[in-house]
């Protein structure tokens, strides 16, 4: 049977990819499960080391920043995408890099970035030497539930993994720190000092295992810290945007540290690591500059807007690109529980686009930005093309749910605007 | 002129968006330069009757639900605050706050409401309603008849609620579940107190609804019939046209 649904995994992901139907991250793998439920168990037994990482915001730049790092040091590595982060997903991912009789061949690590809702099941399924726990907020409560009930499964999925996997949580997290009482389990902890990152829970009295702390933000690529771990410190600058993601650099650095790769490996190679899809993503088209990044939930884009409101000058534009799609959560509520205020003194204008624009306008227009700097757009393209005409410097700064990111990545592809076409379905 | 929010239990009851309901009073207040103040009446702060001009009351995840619930009888708020709303105070609850001013919620025998004992949260029988707990979560855009023309919100809940004979209902509904997704009726209306299960959030793209409360407390407050001036709602009325459209109404 494993045979059979391999074959049949393949040639879908075959047909998915002749035809360009979403770069085919989840359709083998959907076949494949159905025929052969054992799979993901079967081919991910055989390679050496695993590790999952789950959480609500940040899940694709940190298990691409252990990519980075562990590759650099000369692993072997498989690891799945945003788009395919669920079982079909990782399924999916297995069948492309396996052979028809189901070898994985040299690969020695897999990276598993793994959606929240599916942790319990997926934690089973892979057996992970290492599990990263980022942060929890709410996302999609249409979809996911109540954190509440979240972080109790969590915890219970946690403490039955027989095979004690080392865990990794955010102690600044109020929500995941509580799994650092998980019995019997090495639980490891980072944080960053005057952290100014509003979680949606605060622990009280955190210890770091790993903790760094920010010394200047220059830019928005380009961030210094200096971080201490096990009495070892160093100041270092990372290529990364925002005090969220120096959570991420230090967890992945735990991480691709405990599976192998040196403090100066990680340290000489981090300089080299460019942005995610959709995470600070720079476009430079002839002169003009998009800079792309998704928000998805209150929590995270409360977060993002923090960090630029510092960085936005009264040349640029903001477009804001709000879908209510399945995939986006079809509950817009959280656009009000995100602080749009902030941007009441950025000077330049707003844009709105996506299924739910008018509603994104409303917010822009409650949170206290005057009439005149609102525009409403129908299309995606409209907003694009009419910002390249402009003859200015500003720079546009698109701010898309995650069904508008994939419609502007098929857009700017389409336009030959950009080349690399990530395979996120 | 000012007005004074009681914004109950804000710190615990703030889920899907129902904040929005507070940033719309004071922005259409500020429009009229009238002042807004916002006061967190919560666990361990004090309240007495007269302190806030009208009360809003959010929805929360099940276990700050039942330190609201324990809070609202205990600290005897639950009881001043009815007392408030019998002299006609505005009040608006969403969701989970409804729940709690009702007579109670009833959670199923195998549902974990945080400590086995918890299967019942006492209400404070303000709204002639009782809850009881559903096996499917009513999730959706939903849109309402109302006597403030039509109400549009978004739903998440599995609590039932049945309104008693003499209750009054907001609204019936066009399209989504409303109170139990069995009567065809959304929310209650106890004299200036509206409790319903519209997230959304409500009040930003239900304009009209929110002025009826600010001209309410102000007419409450102040003794007199106060007549708020129209606004130019471009974006509130295109909101609610799209959001129609969308769901086809």
């Amino acid at each position: 049977m494993l045979y059979i649904a391999l074959f049949l995994g393949k040639l879908a992901y075959l047909f998915s990819r002749l035809f360009n139907k979403g770069g085919g991250s989840a359709l083998p793998g959907l076949i494949a499960l159905k025929i052969y439920p054992n799979l993901i168990q079967k081919l991910i037994s055989q390679i050496p080391t695993n590790i999952l990482v789950t959480g609500t915001n940040g899940k694709t730049t940190t298990s691409s920043l252990i990519a980075h790092f562990v590759t650099n040091s000369g692993h072997t590595i498989i690891h799945n995408t945003t788009g395919s982060n669920l079982a079909r997903g990782v399924a999916s991912h297995l069948i492309s890099g396996s052979s028809l009789f189901g070898n994985m061949g040299k690969i020695d690590l897999g990276i598993w970035e793994v959606d929240e809702a599916v942790f319990p099941q997926l934690l089973i399924q892979i057996r992970p030497a290492h599990v990263v726990v980022l942060n929890l907020s709410r996302d999609q409560l249409d979809r996911y539930g109540e954190t509440d009930s979240i972080i109790k499964k969590w915890k219970s999925a946690l403490e039955k993994a027989s095979w004690k996997p080392h865990v990794y949580i955010n102690a600044d997290d109020g929500a995941v720190y509580s799994l650092h009482s998980l019995k019997n389990l090495d639980v490891e902890t980072f944080g960053v000092l005057d952290s100014t990152v509003i979680w949606e829970k605060k622990s009280t009295n955190p210890h770091f295992d790993i903790q760094a702390k920010i010394i200047e933000q220059r830019d928005i690529s380009s961030i210094t810290i200096v971080f201490s771990h096990n009495g070892y410190g160093k100041k270092l600058e990372l290529p990364l945007f925002g005090e969220y993601n120096v959570y991420n650099f230090l967890v992945a650095y735990l991480v691709a540290q405990n599976s192998g790769t040196s403090r100066e490996s990680i340290e000489s190679s981090i300089a080299s690591f460019s942005s995610v899809f959709g995470r600070m993503e720079r476009l430079l088209l002839g002169k003009k500059e998009l800079i792309i990044n998704l928000i998805k939930n209150p929590v995270g884009a409360t977060q993002v807007i923090h960090s630029l409101s510092k960085f936005i000058k009264k040349e640029d534009t903001v477009l804001l690109i709000l879908n209510d799609k399945l995939a986006d959560g079809t509950d817009v509520s959280w656009i009000w529980d995100t602080d749009f205020e902030k941007l009441q003194s950025f000077k330049g204008t707003f844009i709105a686009v996506g299924t739910r624009k008018s509603d994104m306008a409303l917010r822009l227009f409650y949170a206290g930005i005057a009439k005149e700097k609102i525009t409403v757009v129908d299309e995606i393209s409209r907003s694009i093309t009419s910002f390249l005409d402009r003859d200015d410097k500003g720079r546009l700064f698109i701010l898309p749910t995650y069904t508008a990111l994939l419609e502007l990545q098929t857009y700017l592809k389409d336009n030959d605007y950009k080349q690399k076409h990530w395979h996120e379905s | 002129m000012n007005l004074k929010i009681g914004y109950l239990y804000g710190d615990l009851m703030n889920i899907y968006g129902d904040t929005g309901n507070s940033i719309a009073l004071k922005h259409r207040a500020h429009a009229r330069n009238i002042d807004v103040e916002v006061k967190m009446i919560t666990i361990g702060s004090s309240y007495k009757v007269g302190d806030v001009d009208m009360f809003f009351f959010g929805g929360g995840q099940d276990e700050s639900q039942i330190a609201v619930s324990r809070d609202l009888i205990k600290s005897k708020k639950g009881e001043l605050i009815k007392e408030e709303i019998e002299k006609g105070i505005p009040l608006l609850a969403i969701c989970g706050g409804y729940q709690l001013l009702g007579e109670y919620y009833q959670a199923s025998r195998k549902q974990e409401v945080g400590s086995s004992q918890d299967i019942r949260l006492e209400g404070v029988s303000l709204f002639p309603a009782y809850t009881e707990a559903g096996d499917t979560r009513m999730i959706g855009n939903i849109a309402i008849e109302s006597e403030w023309d039509k109400l549009i919100g978004f739903e998440n809940h599995s609590g039932k609620t049945y309104l008693r004979p003499e209750g009054k209902a907001l609204g019936t509904v066009l399209k989504g579940f409303g109170n139990n997704g069995e009567d065809g009726k959304e929310g209650c209306v106890y004299k200036n107190a509206i409790g319903c299960y519209m997230h959304g959030s409500l009040l930003p793209k239900n304009p009209q609804l929110c002025d009826w409360f600010i001209e309410k407390t102000l007419s409450i407050k102040y003794n007199k019939d106060i007549k708020l001036e129209k606004l130019n709602d471009f974006f509130e009325i295109n909101a609610r046209a799209d959001f129609l459209a969308k769901i086809g109404i």
